[in-house]
């Protein structure tokens, strides 16, 4: 188990539980959540980030997250943010936790169930379903946010693109 | 500081009753630049303080009634003048705390180089290992730059100008790479500080 502490300095602020969903909209246009991407990401998967005038910079992630690592051992990560604490659960892990472990987590105050990605019940593969189910639904925002009205860029550096004509929707 | 004793928060008072006051005092004056070591960046305002470090005074006088050996080494570190010795010796209080309130029983596991936390559950022992994320050393760097620059000379009278850093925590995205940006680089850098192999190119 990792536990990741992003309660000092800057990280404080910057970094809360919303960063453990798949995408979320922190008071302003919608973004991908580090924690989620940092352990269930792929090579290539769409990083979205906002930038000012209702623009977004979409990006394919430079490597595998953690989890897609086949070589590590981790059961799970649990990252204590300024808002709270989540558990996020390696979809297939080498050991699995056990589920006393995770109803102590419900005992915690600021533990933000609804924001993690656990094996709740006797099913073993909810978590890999539900992060499959998350990965389809980042790609299909990434898509949306990639047609008119939005306005995009593919990297960081390159100017905004207007999407082309081709990519609107069908004129009935 | 005599303001600030009168002032003083009840939580403050129980952190100094782990930590004496008179170890705390010189950490005052000590700057990387732009950040207070972590204690007093922690605790900052004595009179009310956060969350975070309410939280952190709770698990700390957690870990000096249940495992008071502990505490010593901790606090050691602690008032180390080393900025992140010092944070993560704090990150490490916070996650004993969490534990302990989860009634999972957490044994600290002091050998230097081994894991932070051992948890005997239902026969199974999870190993719990405590990374606490900080600012890498380049960025503290360009904020103290900044902090430290000179004032700007206003071009004529009336006039103001003031100057804002821009600092992502996680490291300045690199316009050559592609994949890169404030969210692409936080993603990559969050911890993973692990004796696990690397998965990141």
């Amino acid at each position: 188990m990792l536990w990741l502490d992003l309660c000092s300095g800057p990280n404080s602020m910057l970094v809360d539980t919303s960063h453990a969903l798949p995408f979320a909209s922190r008071a302003g246009p919608i973004v991908s959540g580090a924690l989620w991407a940092a352990v269930y990401g792929t090579c290539g998967l769409p990083i979205i980030e906002a930038r000012a005038h209702g623009r977004h910079v979409i990006v394919p992630m430079g490597h595998n997250g953690k989890f897609r690592d086949s070589r590590t051992k981790l059961s799970g990560v649990i990252a204590a943010c300024s808002d709270g604490v989540v558990l996020l659960e390696h979809p297939n892990p080498t050991v699995s936790l056990p589920q006393r472990f995770r109803n102590a987590l419900l005992m915690l105050m600021d533990f933000k169930a609804e924001r993690s990605v656990c094996a709740w019940g006797d099913d073993a593969e909810i978590v890999s379903r539900t992060v499959s189910i998350q990965e389809m639904s980042l790609h299909a925002i990434v898509q949306n946010l990639k047609r008119p009205p939005f306005l995009y860029q593919d990297s960081y550096a390159s100017p905004t693109r207007i999407p082309d004509l081709e990519d609107q929707p069908p004129c009935c | 500081m005599t303001d600030q004793a009168v002032n003083r928060d009840p939580v403050i008072t129980a952190l100094l009753a782990i930590i004496p006051e008179s170890a705390i005092s010189p950490l005052w004056t000590m700057s990387d630049g732009f950040n207070r070591h972590p204690l007093c960046e922690l605790i900052g305002n004595m009179a009310n303080p956060s969350p975070i470090a309410r939280a952190t005074i709770h698990a700390m006088r957690l870990v000096n009634q249940n495992e008071p050996e502990w505490m010593k080494a901790l606090r050691n570190r602690i008032l180390s003048n080393e900025f992140t010795t010092a944070a993560a010796a704090l990150g490490e209080i916070r996650a004993y705390g969490t534990l302990v309130m989860a009634k999972l029983n957490p044994k600290p596991i002091s050998q230097k180089g081994n894991p932070d936390f051992k948890i005997e559950l239902d026969q199974q022992t999870i190993i719990v290992e405590v990374h606490t994320r900080q600012m890498d050393d380049a960025e503290r760097a360009k904020l103290a730059a900044w902090a430290n620059a000179a004032e700007a000379v206003a071009p004529c009278p009336g006039v103001s100008v003031y100057s804002s850093p821009s600092i992502p925590p996680f490291g300045e995205p690199d316009p050559a790479k592609p994949s890169d940006t404030v969210i692409g680089s936080r993603l990559k850098n969050i911890s993973f500080k692990t004796k696990e192999p690397m998965c990141f190119g």
